[in-house]
């Protein structure tokens, strides 16, 4: 710069020197003195064209032509403060609104999981039928272990299964999410906890006590340093912590605590059926390896015999991607959404392309007269382009700015079943996003007005002093009217799609889940295994809780349940069940029907408002000793028997022996899985025949559900201080949970619904302030000869109806072809649901028209005098 | 300017003012006027060199390095920027004048088939 600077000194010396001479010359060759100079220039010709390219020659001079336009730029959108302002926000909102969903996309789909070469990783889920099994003996663990040896596909596997433990809290004890993981597991994910991870020889049990905790677990009792070594109750055990995991390691799931999987694993009643050995395990593939290859061989080695039947052999292992397996079936949701949101972003640009080519127009003599001076095509270009890419840098930075404060909503919005590789940010991945979208939008939005810049006639418009012909505003009307129902067309599939999930979700919220859903307080326990070896124990804590707990006062009613409708973490534990016939043979294997098995308390039916259809409820005379009864429910009986009474009927589970029970009454059908499934064929059982040490309390109470949480507290730690009660809920807050994914996408989408039709609106009502506001001379001849204000209104009004049928037409096109792929979103409601359809033109319709109005009635008001005049 | 003048007047091939630059300069350090004054004479004004082009093509031989410029005392004793070939420029000269030896050569042949191959 400094050599420049110096360089251009000596160039004006060199060229005042320069004509010097030349002027002396021309004196010596008889010029007169005065004219001798004038010469001596002329002959020069331009000297700041002559320094500007020697200057040029030493700057890099696009960078600084576009500094110009830059600083030109800037000063030309703050001459415009109302446009500048109207173009970024609505740029903003586009960007904003992409830059959010982006985040949350990234979160979950894109951004890679925090292992180890995580592509490699894989989920692996089987359920092997023991009768394919050659040897399945040892059962569980170790054969599984043992086809995974065999397997070449694998260079590391894991088994491991999860479930809660009861950990010392500071007041009460506390259930913790746990998993029994074997000694491969951290090695496989490659992370290193603080401390160590397991060894081998600690799958063996006796030696099996050691814990690693989660970071979050470990705070509780110092920091990482000083609690690796300690010792913490876990089920009233003595486990020696032996290492902590990183902040935000929670695999599988949301643990808080791993211990070794003992092996040989007896597997628990919950992960042997009769029929199958259930396992879950991850597997790192060799590279190389698909996933395809890695199913084929793992089922080649559990049953190396059946060839024949792949087909069935198949269904029972899953192999996945890690991945793949975590995000489940949210990955169309979110395309989805980022697809709609996109469609935000269209209808922004369409928006702002409008606003431009307006001003355009009223820039037309600025350009050309630029253009006259001599500026080339291409540098009007780069000018308009340059403008055109501030608004959109500014729109990006706005819509950032935007994203950054709707992030804390959008983080409580998103359902947690929604798995989160990253928490929801904005990293860098989200900021080349927000940078690459807001130049896209800028290059997209620019295209129009650049090119019409470059286009333009000098002469003709100079001579028109800035005026359109006809012609020309033809053109120039059509790309607006195609921007204008483009945007429409693109706001209604999006009002579509936000209308259809709307209906589903009130189809959804006013499913009757067959139960009284108000004041319903719930909780959980799990009994520890040791203690609470003996159902007749388990009664007995059972039995008293319920008298503490029916006693406070605010409990109207209370109730065990071993399945709670709708909480989420049911515990499916599906039985086989069998009518008995004449015979009284254990029933064959072959016609046996899953049931949801629910153990109850007699006073269930009643707490939860469950209608008795036919027969009796449980008694308190319905315990150990008396004759075995069930209830089943409507859906159970109609499955079953059709429209024979099953009262009386018996049935039993499979097994050596039969288990005969009496059924002695019908209720109605509750939903488990969700509101949108189907109801649970349901068998219920006496608690007190068949006590389980999963339970979840519920009680009916007087007020809110929250005021006797305390109090219930306190009564279950009177019966036993070391049983911890967990997820006090109340039902409305398992059912918003249950909810949730659809609250996400309905709330999401109408968002953005509302935002394409405020955009569109915006940008229809611009074109027909525009229009009004070029044909006021038109408007006023008209009055001028006795058109009356209706006229005129019909006039303006009828133009832009025209537009909004077109793009009602194409929009609906356009939202019957997509709305397909909504339909497994949907619930209660078809995909071509014709009131959604008509409702959504309709409202397009109506916003559009007060959008056409209000500059009519303007128009309604001009006054023939003044309007004549204006030309 | 009257039309024959146009006429007889060539114009400059992009990049050969440089050369004719680099070769005035061999001869002795020279100030800007003095230049393009040597070579409208030594072509017998056919070449006219235009100042608009004259200091650009100086500040951009400059620039990579060929010539230098310092202040120097014009022959009436007048202060002025001189213009000196460098080492480089010196080399630069010679590759430059077999080039266009070259070009001019080739353009010739193809433009007098005869009378080139007479002479050679």
């Amino acid at each position: 710069m400094n050599r420049r600077k110096r360089m251009m000194e000596d160039l004006d010396q060199d060229i005042r020197d320069f004509i010097e001479r030349e002027t002396q010359d021309n004196i010596e060759r008889g010029v007169p003195p005065e004219e001798a100079r004038y010469a001596a220039l002329r002959k020069f010709g331009n000297v700041t064209r002559v320094k500007e390219d020697a200057r040029e020659v030493w700057s890099f001079v696009w960078l600084e032509q576009l500094w110009q336009d830059v600083l030109f730029g800037l000063r030309t959108l703050r001459k415009a403060p109302g446009f500048t302002a109207v173009a970024v926000l609505i740029l903003a909102l586009g960007i904003g609104a992409n830059t959010a969903m982006f985040s949350v996309v990234d979160a979950v789909l894109l951004h890679p999981l925090p292992y180890s070469h995580p592509e490699r990783i894989v989920f692996l889920w089987g359920a092997p039928v023991i009768d394919r099994v050659p040897d399945p003996k040892p059962y569980g663990a170790l054969a599984v272990a043992g086809w995974f040896t065999h397997a070449r596909s694998f260079e590391d596997t894991a088994i491991y299964q999860t479930g809660d433990v009861n950990m010392a809290g500071a007041d009460w004890p506390e259930r913790v999410k746990a998993a029994q993981v074997t000694s491969d597991f951290f090695r496989l994910l490659g992370i290193q906890p603080y401390g160590r991870s397991f060894l081998a020889q600690e799958s063996v049990p006796g030696r099996d006590q050691v814990a690693v905790l989660s970071d979050q677990l470990c705070r509780r009792y110092g920091a990482p340093p000083d609690v690796v070594g300690r010792s913490v109750l876990v089920n009233r055990m003595p486990f020696t912590v032996v290492g902590v995991m990183p902040a935000g390691f929670t695999y599988p799931g949301k643990t808080q605590i791993w211990m070794p999987l003992p092996l040989p694993w007896t597997f628990a009643a919950s992960h042997i059926s009769d029929q199958a050995i259930y396992f879950t395990s991850i597997a790192r593939l060799r590279p190389g390896v698909s996933v395809e290859q890695a199913r084929d061989e793992i089922i080649r080695v559990a049953y190396p015999a059946s060839q024949e039947n792949s087909n069935a052999a198949s269904k029972d292992f899953e192999v996945k991607p890690l991945r793949e397996a975590l995000i489940a079936n949210n990955r169309g949701v979110l395309w989805l959404l980022l697809g709609a949101v996109a469609f935000v972003l269209l209808i922004a640009c369409a928006d702002v392309a409008n606003l431009l080519l307006g001003r355009a127009v009223a820039r037309e003599r600025e350009m050309t007269v630029r253009a006259a001076l001599g500026a080339s095509r291409w540098r009007l270009m780069r000018q308009t382009m340059v403008e055109t890419l501030l608004l959109s840098g500014l729109g990006g930075l706005s819509g950032l700015l935007l994203a950054t404060w709707s992030l804390g909503a959008i983080r409580l919005l998103v359902p947690s079943s929604m798995p989160l590789a990253a928490p929801i940010r904005i990293d860098g991945v989200v900021l080349v996003f927000t940078l690459a979208v807001s130049l896209a939008s800028g290059l997209l939005f620019g295209l129009f007005p650049s090119f019409h810049a470059s286009r333009s006639d000098l002469s003709r418009s100079l001579k028109e002093g800035g005026h359109l012909d006809t012609s020309d505003r033809g053109l120039l009307g059509h790309t607006r009217s195609l921007l204008t129902v483009s945007e429409g067309a693109l706001s209604l599939v999006l009002l579509v799609g936000a209308g259809l999930f709307l209906r589903s979700f009130a189809r959804l919220s006013e499913v009757n889940p067959g139960f009284n859903t108000e004041r319903l307080l719930t909780a959980q326990v799990t009994l520890a295994e040791g203690v609470y070896q003996d159902s007749s124990k388990r009664n007995e804590f059972y039995e008293d809780v319920l008298q503490r707990v029916a006693a406070l006062p605010g409990a109207r009613s209370v109730a065990f349940t071993s399945n709670l409708p709708l909480s989420g973490t049911v515990v499916t534990t599906a039985f086989r069940m069998q009518v008995k016939e004449q015979s009284q043979q254990p029933p064959p294997v072959g016609d046996a029907q899953f049931a949801l098995l629910t153990s109850v308390s007699p006073s269930y039916f009643r707490t939860l408002g469950i209608p008795l259809l036919a027969g009796r409820l449980f008694e308190d005379g319905d315990r150990d000793g008396a004759p075995k009864v069930a209830i089943v429910s409507e859906s159970l009986a109609r499955a079953y028997w059709g429209r024979e009474n099953p009262l009386g009927k018996n049935v039993s589970f499979p097994g050596p022996q039969p288990d005969w029970r009496e059924i002695v009454g019908v209720v109605g059908d509750t939903r488990h899985a969700g509101l949108s499934a189907e109801p649970s064929e349901e068998l219920y059982l006496p608690l007190r025949q068949s006590a389980s040490p999963v339970a979840f309390l519920t009680i009916r109470t007087e007020g809110a559900p929250p005021l006797i949480t305390a109090a219930v507290r306190r009564a279950v730690a009177e019966v036993d201080r070391n049983e911890p009660l967990s997820d006090f809920l109340t039902m409305e807050e398992h059912i918003s949970n249950s909810m949730a994914p659809s609250h996400f996408r309905t709330v999401l989408l109408g968002i953005f619904a509302a935002l394409a039709l405020t955009l569109a609106v915006v940008g229809l009502y611009g074109v027909m302030s525009y229009t009004v506001s070029r044909r006021t001379h038109e408007i006023g001849v008209r009055m001028a000869m006795g058109a009356r204000p209706e006229d005129v209104l019909r006039l303006v009004v009828g133009e832009g109806f025209k537009l909004t049928m077109v793009a009602v037409g194409i929009g609906l096109i356009g939202a019957l072809a997509l709305v397909r792929s909504l339909s497994s979103l949907l619930y209660g409601v078809r995909p071509l649901d014709p009131l959604t359809f008509v409702a959504a033109a309709l409202a397009l319709t109506a916003a559009a028209l007060l959008a056409t109005y209000l500059p009519a009635r303007r128009a309604t008001k001009v006054d023939p005098i003044v309007a004549l005049r204006y030309e | 300017m009257s039309t024959k003048e146009q006429r007889e007047r060539i114009e400059l091939l992009q990049g050969t003012l440089d050369l004719l630059i680099l070769r005035t300069l061999l001869l002795a350090p020279a100030h800007g006027h003095a230049i393009a004054k040597a070579i409208e004479f030594r072509s017998d004004d056919v070449l006219q060199v235009e100042q608009g082009s004259l200091y650009p093509a100086l500040h951009r031989l400059i620039k990579r390095g060929w010539i230098s410029v310092q202040d120097g005392t014009s022959e009436n004793n007048r202060r002025a920027k001189f213009y000196r070939l460098t080492a480089s420029g010196r080399r630069q000269l010679e590759v430059e004048t077999s080039k266009w030896d070259k070009l001019a050569g080739a353009i010739a042949r193809i433009l007098r088939p005869a009378e080139t191959e007479g002479e050679s």
